[in-house]
Formats: C-alpha cells, structure tokens, sequence
C-alpha cells in the first residue's frame, strides 16, 4: 500500500514536471516545424523569461500573471532578433550548421545574462501555501497553479493553429514554403512569427520553472536535454507528440527514482533519445 | 502589348547551370498553350522562371506590359497568375477545406463565394472537405490542386505536367478540366508529357528541344506535321 502511494505520488510529480517541460518543448517542435532547424537556443530564451519575472516579481512586486506575460513578450523578441542576427544568415548553409550555431548563440545569451544579474541564485518572492493531500498524495498549489498555466499555453497554442487564419498559414509553410510562396503567404514572415511564439513559450516555461525552483542563468541548459528529447519522443515538429513526449519523460524521470539514484535522472532523457531513434524514428504519434 | 512575353530567357538553377538557353514564348488572352518537348528540355523551367520560382539571368518576362522577371513567387501570383506544380502542390497535412482557404490568401474577400464554385465543380471534393490533403488519390489531388488555384479567379495558370501519374481516365477529366476553365475566361499554358493529347486540347504550341525554341504552330498545324508525329508522337 505504502509502494502504491508512493508511486502515485511519483506519477502525479512527474505529470506536474512533465507539463512544465511540455512548454519548452512544443517551443522546440514549433520551430522546428516551420523553419526544419533545431534551436538550441531554446534553453538561454527559459532563462531569459525567468530573468523576466524576477524583474517583475521580485524587483517591481507585480502578480504572476503579468509575469507571464512580459515573458512571453521579451522571450519571444529576443527569440526574434537573435535569430535574425546570429541565424538567419547560416540558414543557406543547411540545418545542422544551424544547429551548431544556436547553441554557441545559446552560450552568448546565458552568459550576456550573466553580465547583467550576476552567476548568483535568484528566487522570486512568492507566498507559501500549504499542501493538498489525496489519498496520501501530496500536491503544492503552486505546482498545481504551474500545470493550469502550462496546460492554458498548450490550448492556446492549438487553438491558434487549428482555428485561426495566421494559424493555417504557418502549418501551410510548415508543410512546404513554397507552395505558401506561390499562394502569396510570406514564408520569412511566418517564420518569425513562430520563432517570436516558439521563443515566448520557451520564456513562458522558464516562468514556470522558476516559480517551481531557482533562477540561474544555466538554468535552461539544465533541462534542454529532457526538453529535446520530450520533443524527439513525440516527433520534432509534431505538437501533440511535444505534450505527450514531455509527459512521458516527466513520469520516467520521476519513477527511475524508484530504482536508481537521483545522479542517474538526466539518464532518462538520454534513453528516451535512443529509445525513440531506434523504435519511433518519426515520433511515437509520428506517422507523417 | 501581348499577354504573356517571354522574351530570350536564360535560366538554371545554378551558377553555371543553364537550362534554358535564349528561350522565347508568347501566350494571347484565352488560350490554351502546350509546351512540349523530350526530358530535360527545360519545359518546367521555362514556367517556373515566369511563377518566380526561378530567377532568369538575361531576358524578359512580361506580363499585360508589365515586367515580371526575378519577382517572388507571391508577387507574382498577386497579379493574377497561377502557378500549379507538377509534384507537393497541395499541403498535405492540412484539410481540404484549409487547403482551399490558404489557396485564397490573396483574394479572401471571395473565399465563400469561390468556395461554392469549386465544390459544385468537384463535388468529390465537397464530400471529403474534411478530410486529410494527403489521404486523396492522385487524381483527387489534382482536383485539389486545379480547386486551389481556382480560388483566387487567375487570370493566367501555369500547369506544370498536370496529367502526370494519373490514369487514362482521369487524365481524359483534368484535360476536360483545362478546357473548362478556358471557357471561363481563364488563360493557361501547359507543360505535358502527353504530347499528342495536350496538342488536341491546346490552341498552339512551343516544342523545346535542350533548352531552346524547335518549332511552335497552332496545335493543328504541329499534329498534323509528320516530323513532329516521328519524334514526339513515336510515328513512323
């Protein structure tokens, strides 16, 4: 019985994490989507929308809701500028050149972060509430609060992509800019409309991240491994698959707990890598 | 001032490629013309250079008067002129009826009423409106495709090897198809493999022979020429 609750509770953390995780990687999937380049530059753009809230939250005292959303807006600009600058002009130069270089762009955004707030751990200002137990099942409000919000991004997304016009347009270029092209749709301009929303979900899910634990400037770095693979998981660019990735790897992280020492965690997202490579190489809601 | 002028074009895809060598093409309001020719010829080149799919290197394209060499392919389809290619011309992943809708991006004020059009002219597609680009059959893609890029009321379409991959039967449709909307006002030149079927079809044609100009006539006049019947048609 003892067992039984604790694999509850491991289960129901790990969909708590796994929501968190599932913002960032639908950023991933987004991007990768409608430009076919992997940015690694994903995990500078969750410190850059944490950085955002401690300013907001800690420094100017205004509610969390305002912080997500000046995350998403100064994630997602800096998403865009960054990519035109260091990105764009590599782009002829095929997808892994690209690859390579939002990583180095990954370096010089987390380190410009340095510059400005220091290598020191920062936390946000936040009430403490006490627990909520079901069944012997622990739940912080606050977690419960992170899954609302994660879960609000993720519908807000689809339902942008599967309703709205701009929405049609970008799984239009997403599927073959060129015929966009011929159709008078501006496959540039889509392109940085998803990174702007790719990267604003990204700052979004620094947000959460931050107001689960602390605020670094490697702090996206430290999760851009289960990140890619929540993504790899649910099959790069395939949206759904994102959600589903990152819930997956979110459980498996927390249950490995069960059998290995929390060292071998991160191992998880490595093996859920190969996992997918080896059986699901389009993703395991891939069929495209 | 004529229509479509495509005058000495020189085009490839790389720097030193050249595909089309000084090529030449006039196409008048409401007519159907084929440009035919062997593998490798630059047929598909010579449309993709005037949908802005391929920039030209030295050479005119002009279109009612305006030149249109090296434009983008959007501009090039906000004046009026439709580009289909032969292959990735639906969106696959989306539905019919957003594939319909994305066709109309440049003319949405027309989307309900063109919409109707459509669907009564292809009622197969009004029934499957629903469903996945990608799940229709190659006869019913380029239904779509033709659907597509009625949806903006073109006043020129480019066809690039429309009846490629489909069955006699439904090749026989989409030529019926071409005439149909030719009736209607529409302009079209047409690349196809099927040369002495496109000849019946078509009102003139240009035969390409490695990327320059061998003959153009009426399509009477090139179906009954007995050197085009042995090299084209396979006669003896």
């Amino acid at each position: 019985m003892e067992l039984l609750t604790e694999i509850m509770q491991l289960v129901v953390n790990g969909l708590m994490a796994g929501a968190i995780l599932a913002v960032p990687a639908i950023a991933f999937s987004l991007i990768f989507a409608v430009l076919q380049i992997s940015n690694f530059s994903v995990a500078a753009h969750i410190a850059i929308g944490a950085y955002t809230t401690y300013v907001v939250n800690a420094l100017f005292g205004l509610p969390e809701a305002a912080a997500v959303v000046c995350a998403f807006l100064v994630s997602g600009s800096v998403g865009v500028v960054s990519d035109h600058l260091a990105l764009k002009p590599l782009r002829t130069y095929g997808p892994l050149t690209v690859a390579i270089a939002s990583m180095a762009l990954n370096l010089v955004l987390e380190n410009l972060i340095r510059f400005g707030f220091g290598n020191a751990v920062q936390a946000l200002d936040l009430p403490v509430y006490r627990n909520w137990v079901f069944a012997g099942v622990h739940v912080a409000p606050q977690q419960f609060f992170n899954f609302l919000i994660a879960a609000g991004a993720m519908v807000a997304l689809f339902c942008l992509l599967t309703f709205t016009s701009i929405g049609k347009q970008m799984r239009a270029v997403a599927d073959n800019p060129t015929l966009a092209d011929i159709k008078g749709i501006s496959p540039e301009q889509i392109s940085r409309l998803a990174v702007f929303i790719g990267m604003g979900l990204a700052g979004v899910g620094g947000v959460l991240i931050a107001l689960e634990a602390a605020i670094e400037p490697n702090m996206g770095f430290r999760v851009i491994l289960p990140v890619f693979a929540a993504a790899v998981l649910g099959g790069l660019g395939n949206i759904p698959g994102a959600v589903a990735g990152a819930l997956i790897i979110g459980v498996a992280e927390e249950l490995s707990l069960l059998a290995l020492p929390v060292a071998y965690r991160s191992a998880v997202g490595f093996i859920a890598i190969i996992v997918a490579l080896l059986f699901f190489p389009r993703g395991i809601l891939g069929k495209r | 001032m004529s229509f479509l002028k495509v005058d000495q074009v020189v085009a490839g895809y790389g720097a030193h490629d050249e595909i089309l060598k000084k090529v030449d093409m006039v196409v008048e309001p409401g007519e159907i013309v084929s440009i035919l020719g062997p593998n490798g010829a630059g047929k598909s080149t010579l449309l993709k250079t005037v949908a802005g799919l391929v920039a030209p290197r030295s050479g005119t394209v002009e279109f009612v008067g305006a030149d249109i060499a090296g434009l983008r392919p959007r501009d090039v389809s906000r004046r009026g002129i439709v580009f289909v290619p032969q292959e990735h011309n639906i969106f696959a992943s989306l539905s019919i009826e957003e594939n319909l809708e994305i066709a109309s991006y440049l003319d949405k004020a027309e989307y309900r009423t063109r919409l109707a059009q459509v669907y009564a002219r292809m009622p197969e597609l009004a029934d499957r409106r629903r469903l996945t680009a990608g799940a229709l059959s190659g006869g019913q893609r380029q239904s779509l495709a033709m659907a597509m890029a009625l949806m903006v009321g073109p006043r020129l379409m480019l066809l690039d090897e429309p009846t490629a991959g489909l069955s006699p039967a439904a090749a026989e449709k989409l030529f019926a198809l071409v005439r149909a909307i030719r009736d209607d006002g529409v302009t079209i030149a047409m690349v196809e493999q099927n040369a002495l079927r496109s000849l019946m079809v078509s009102d003139r044609a240009y035969i390409l022979v490695d990327g320059r100009n061998a003959r153009s006539g009426s399509a009477q006049e090139l179906i009954n020429d007995a050197e085009i019947r042995q090299i084209f048609l396979g006669e003896k």
